[in-house]
């Protein structure tokens, strides 16, 4: 279980990263979802232990992360995927791993074997994990980052944009790979990408300029758009500007588009759709960006 | 020291030593060394060979052999300080700066892995694979040695490496990793050790400064002159006991830059 109680973090030159955040996170699969620069990253690395708030607490597993002893018990359950990862170029995939094993505590050199062993398969990269780092495209890189998050069977798995650089299967590969996880872990998967968080997460929060403007089930987020979702279909003319068009696709009989909104007596062929998890997203940055305004 | 402790310096100990010989630079820095020891054998070849035909001799007396040996090691010391007491402290500078040049360093610090640990495994890793290439380089040169005098006492050359170049090695190596361990790329690095050892070298120093200058001018000018007792022209005003001192001040100034850089970096969640 993750507390996070009235978090405020200030960066220097008084930007409010983060602007009071009360969370409770706790077993499976947790999404958090949001624009950049909305604090999602902020928020992450605070829980990880490596940014210190400027205000409010974190509790991880009952450690309390606004001591030394706290940060490094809560560390020991931890597997951390940053946005940016960096690798050692002169190591081998292999080596990478053993050495992070070996640095989360896994001293027992045969089940770091193993659990290496079993990652790199799970990662399918057996055939290049003896090859330099240096040598590995973006998304090779990405894969042992995320083997790497999970070594040492944490109980707390943190991944923050884990499916950028991956192609389309690896993605779907990943998705699943972090819902098995998080049937034995707590995991929180932070991304800007909707339809990750659709397909894996049953709870989720949605974070903007710093708050947190939505706390629930992805169908709740997608209840939230129910009756603002519609289709037009014009000759090419864009919609009114107090629509929001959320996809556009160009037919033989001119350009249907999905957009959020009222379309009202403007367009009286719009069709009502029903709203996908985007949607729902759009839908809520809209309602919260008119109540900041 | 617990068993997950010792288990974590020995990694980071073990992958710094296969990072710093796979990154190059150390075995540039030796082989540069090998080849300047190299290149003192020519005009020694020489000046042995003339020292034979003018003494009409086909083998030196033992005396002789005696002061060969140590001339022999101070010449090999002139190679052996000026790439451990001024080359090795700006190549080595990076240990630390390169986790954040690569951006490893945050997932250094979301591990259960202590300052403490961290630190002196880069140290470790540092002066071991420093260590591993110079007795390579000792055995080399020291069989070239005795093959040009026919054998020769191995004490003087077993001194000028066993304390001249572990103390150098050891206390400017270690300096090295310390000093730039709060900078965030290698380059940063490199010019504040070429700046702390070019200001060192053109400060110099007097009294208790001499023993805490890192160019460390009691190691350095002891083994170069004022280890041949039989040539007084030659013997430097830094004795044996200035050695130790400038050891024992190199020691003192590690652990007080050891502590300052566990301070920093240990506090470094603070500072964010």
């Amino acid at each position: 279980m993750i507390e996070i109680t009235n978090l405020i973090k200030t960066y220097a030159g008084k930007v409010h990263a983060l602007n009071g955040i009360e969370l409770e996170i706790g077993s499976g699969m947790f999404g958090l979802v949001g624009p950049n620069g909305a604090g999602k990253t902020t928020l992450m690395r605070i829980i990880a232990g490596l940014l210190r708030p400027t205000a409010g607490s974190v509790r991880v597993f009952g450690h309390d992360l606004a001591s030394q002893r706290g940060r490094q018990e809560a560390k020991a359950l931890l597997g951390y995927l940053p946005q940016e990862l960096g690798f050692y170029p002169n190591l081998s995939g292999r080596e990478f791993l053993d050495y992070m094993a070996i640095l989360k505590g896994v001293t027992d050199s045969q089940e770091r074997k193993q659990q290496i062993g079993e990652l790199i398969e799970l990662v399918r990269l057996t055939e290049v994990a003896d090859r330099r780092l240096k040598t590995y495209s973006g998304g090779m890189k990405r894969r042992i980052g995320i083997a790497q998050a999970l070594l040492g069977k944490p109980k707390l798995l943190i991944v923050d944009e884990p499916t950028v650089g991956l192609d389309p299967e690896e993605r779907v590969r990943f998705r699943n790979l972090l819902s098995e996880m998080a049937g034995r872990c707590t995991v929180i998967l932070s991304t800007h990408i909707v339809e990750d968080i659709g397909h894996s997460c049953s709870d989720l929060a949605v974070m903007d300029k710093g708050r947190v403007v939505f706390r629930g089930a992805p169908s709740d987020l997608i209840t939230q758009a129910r009756g603002h979702v519609w289709t037009i279909t014009t000759q090419g003319e864009q919609p009114n500007g107090s629509l929001a068009v959320v996809s556009t696709l160009q037919m033989h009989d001119g350009v249907s588009y999905r957009v959020l909104g009222q379309p009202g007596a403007l367009y009286p062929s719009a069709q009502p759709v029903e709203p996908s998890l985007e949607d729902g997203y759009i839908w809520l940055m809209r309602q919260s960006a008119a109540v900041m305004a | 020291m617990n068993t997950r402790r010792l288990a974590q310096l020995a990694g980071v100990t073990r992958y710094e030593f296969l990072l710093v010989w796979r990154g190059k630079i150390m075995l540039v820095m030796l082989g540069m060394l090998l080849v300047m020891c190299v290149i003192f054998f020519g005009p020694m070849y020489d000046v042995l060979q003339h020292a034979q035909m003018l003494a009409g001799v086909e083998a030196f007396p033992p005396e002789t052999k005696a002061d060969m040996s140590r001339t022999f090691a101070s010449m090999v010391w002139g190679p052996l300080c000026i790439t451990l007491a001024g080359v090795l402290p700006i190549l080595a500078s990076d240990m630390i700066p390169k986790d954040r040049q690569y951006r490893v360093y945050p997932l250094l610090e979301s591990m259960p892995l202590p300052t403490g640990v961290y630190l002196l495994g880069k140290l470790l890793g540092l002066w071991l694979s420093a260590l591993s290439g110079l007795v390579v380089i000792m055995v080399s040169v020291g069989i070239i040695f005795w093959w040009l005098l026919d054998g020769f006492d191995p004490r003087p050359y077993l001194e000028i490496w066993g304390i001249g170049a572990l103390s150098l090695l050891i206390l400017n190596g270690g300096l090295a990793v310390l000093l730039p361990c709060g900078l965030s790329n290698r380059r940063a690095a490199l010019i504040l050790m070429a700046v702390v050892m070019g200001g060192a070298l053109f400060l110099g120093g007097e009294g208790v400064w001499v023993y805490l200058n890192p160019i460390r001018a009691p190691i350095v000018m002891h083994y170069f002159t004022g280890f041949i007792p039989e040539r007084p022209e030659l013997i430097s005003h830094f004795t044996g006991r200035d050695v130790f001192l400038s050891v024992g001040a190199g020691a003192a100034e590690l652990v007080v830059f050891g502590a300052l850089a566990w301070g920093w970096l240990r506090r470094g969640f603070e500072r964010t």
